[in-house]
């Protein structure tokens, strides 16, 4: 990368970089810190990198940060089952959008990353499984629980509706 | 696409709902989604379930840019990349394109930064006016304590080389001679036991406690540990032999031992006296010469004690008796 390519890139990529990360730690703070640190990796190796593998190279460790953070997070939290804040039982408003945002917060971390690189970034099955580690199959499996999930979760807003 | 199994269907069913799979594929999945009617197809229109991404943004893009120098993009000076340039921290590829890019704008500050390096005389004289030199007051005054006392260390020495000494006398040197020794035993002392009772039980037991006596007053040698010995072993009668004894770590040992019968030559006797051609005598000794170089032939050792034989007469000049004597050892035996 030169500086005009990496410029480019966070042009690019730092927005939707932080809304991944935005929406799977729902912690803006946290998602700025990853942000900047994944440009700043990027930034150190970018003689190494070539343009078109940049994107991806940033998803990839900033993906990797965040499980780490969220590992560690899980050791000293003890997390409240999720069913607890299910959105779907006050829901704010009925946009269907709203309502799968709300409904994503719901899916565990693993499926809803995906969705998230899936529907947010337009990566390719196999794309997400180099980010993720999974196998491409392994993602497709995810992908569809989560979509099954999102969708009886609308279906049963429209029974409550 | 994986084979098509109860832990890959879910990832057939997407490709299906997404329209990805082929029209054999397809069947292919309707058959199994029949056969194992318990599996669920999942909702059709799944696509209502994309997310269209939200509009967040992420305010500190500015942060993340670089300038040409490699810096963020707001920060106005140089002078940190100048600082590793001219200390030599950067990369012979860095330093070049940092040296380009401000060539290029034709900027006077490079040259004021080099300038101010130093050279290399610059530096070692910089260096050594910078030495700090430490001031009496600074000293540590009880330098003495630091030293081993010398007494102590030729203590130390002279234990030392006795044991060094100590150590070499007491290798093995493998080119000295045999030393030959020889047990000694006073027949009288051994045939005090001489009862049957004794002799039929522990034989050997005596013997070699005589000769362990005669090893332990010896002891004194360096070659100890490795001895052998020729001794007469003393036992009733005919049982009379000559064997060969090593002492090894206090363990004693018969190497070889040969019965007299096996060299007494004797002929047929009259009822009292035996008269014994110098021929017999001959070869009587030349059979104890014999038997002492087989006995002896384990440790290929010579060993040239004097053995003395010698024929009892009577008055008339018959020979009555033979005596064999080794050393100081003797044996009698009487002719039938």
């Amino acid at each position: 990368l030169t500086t005009q390519e990496y410029n480019q890139t966070v042009d690019n990529v730092s927005d939707s970089l932080y809304r991944f990360l935005l929406k799977s730690s729902k912690n803006k703070m946290l998602s700025e810190d990853l942000v900047q640190e994944s440009f700043e990796k990027l930034w150190i190796h970018h003689q190494e990198i070539e343009v078109n593998k940049a994107k991806s190279w940033l998803f990839t460790t900033a993906y990797r940060m965040f499980i780490d953070w969220h590992r560690r997070e899980s050791k000293q939290v003890d997390e409240s089952p999720t069913e607890q804040q299910s959105p779907w039982v006050h829901p704010v408003n009925h946009d269907l959008q709203s309502i799968l945002h709300q409904a994503l917060e719901s899916l565990p971390l693993q499926q809803k990353q995906v969705v998230l690189l899936r529907d947010y970034e337009g990566y390719s099955y196999d794309e997400i499984g180099e980010i993720t580690s999974l196998s491409e199959s392994q993602v497709k499996v995810s992908i569809f629980r989560a979509r099954k999930a999102l969708k009886n979760y609308i279906g049963k807003l429209d029974l409550v509706v | 696409m994986k084979k098509l199994n109860k832990h890959t269907y879910e990832a057939w069913l997407l490709d299906y709902h997404e329209g990805n799979l082929s029209a054999g594929k397809k069947q292919e999945l309707i058959a199994f989604m029949t056969a194992n009617p318990h599996l669920q197809w999942g909702e059709h229109e799944l696509s209502e379930t994309t997310l269209k991404p939200e509009t967040e943004v992420f305010q500190l893009k500015n942060k993340l840019l670089k300038n040409e120098f490699g810096l963020e993009a707001n920060e106005s000076d140089i002078e940190y990349k100048m600082i590793e340039l001219v200390e030599g921290l950067l990369t012979k590829t860095e330093a070049k394109n940092f040296e380009n890019k401000l060539s290029a704008k034709q900027t006077k500050t490079l040259k004021h930064y080099k300038a101010s390096k130093l050279t290399a005389s610059d530096e070692s004289y910089l260096h050594k006016k910078t030495l700090y030199k430490q001031g009496k007051n600074s000293w540590f005054l009880d330098t003495k304590s630091l030293f081993i006392r010398k007494e102590y260390f030729s203590y130390a020495a002279s234990l030392l080389a006795v044991i060094l000494a100590v150590v070499w006398l007491q290798k093995p040197n493998p080119n000295a001679s045999y030393e030959k020794r020889i047990a000694f035993m006073q027949v009288d002392d051994f045939k005090l036991d001489l009862n049957e009772t004794l002799i039929k039980s522990t034989p050997e037991k005596k013997l070699y406690s005589a000769v362990e006596n005669t090893f332990e007053e010896k002891q004194n040698s360096p070659t100890l540990k490795k001895e052998t010995s020729l001794a007469l072993h003393l036992q009733p009668k005919e049982k009379t032999s000559i064997a060969l004894f090593t002492h090894q770590n206090n363990q004693l040992d018969i190497v070889n031992r040969i019965n007299s019968s096996d060299f007494f030559v004797e002929e047929n006797s009259s009822e009292s006296e035996t008269i014994l051609s110098p021929e017999i005598t001959f070869k009587t000794k030349a059979r104890i010469k014999n038997a002492l170089a087989t006995i002896t032939k384990p440790v290929k050792t010579k060993i040239d004690e004097q053995i003395r034989f010698e024929e009892l007469q009577n008055e008339k000049g018959h020979i009555v008796a033979w005596e064999l004597a080794l050393g100081p050892v003797q044996i009698k035996r009487n002719l039938k």
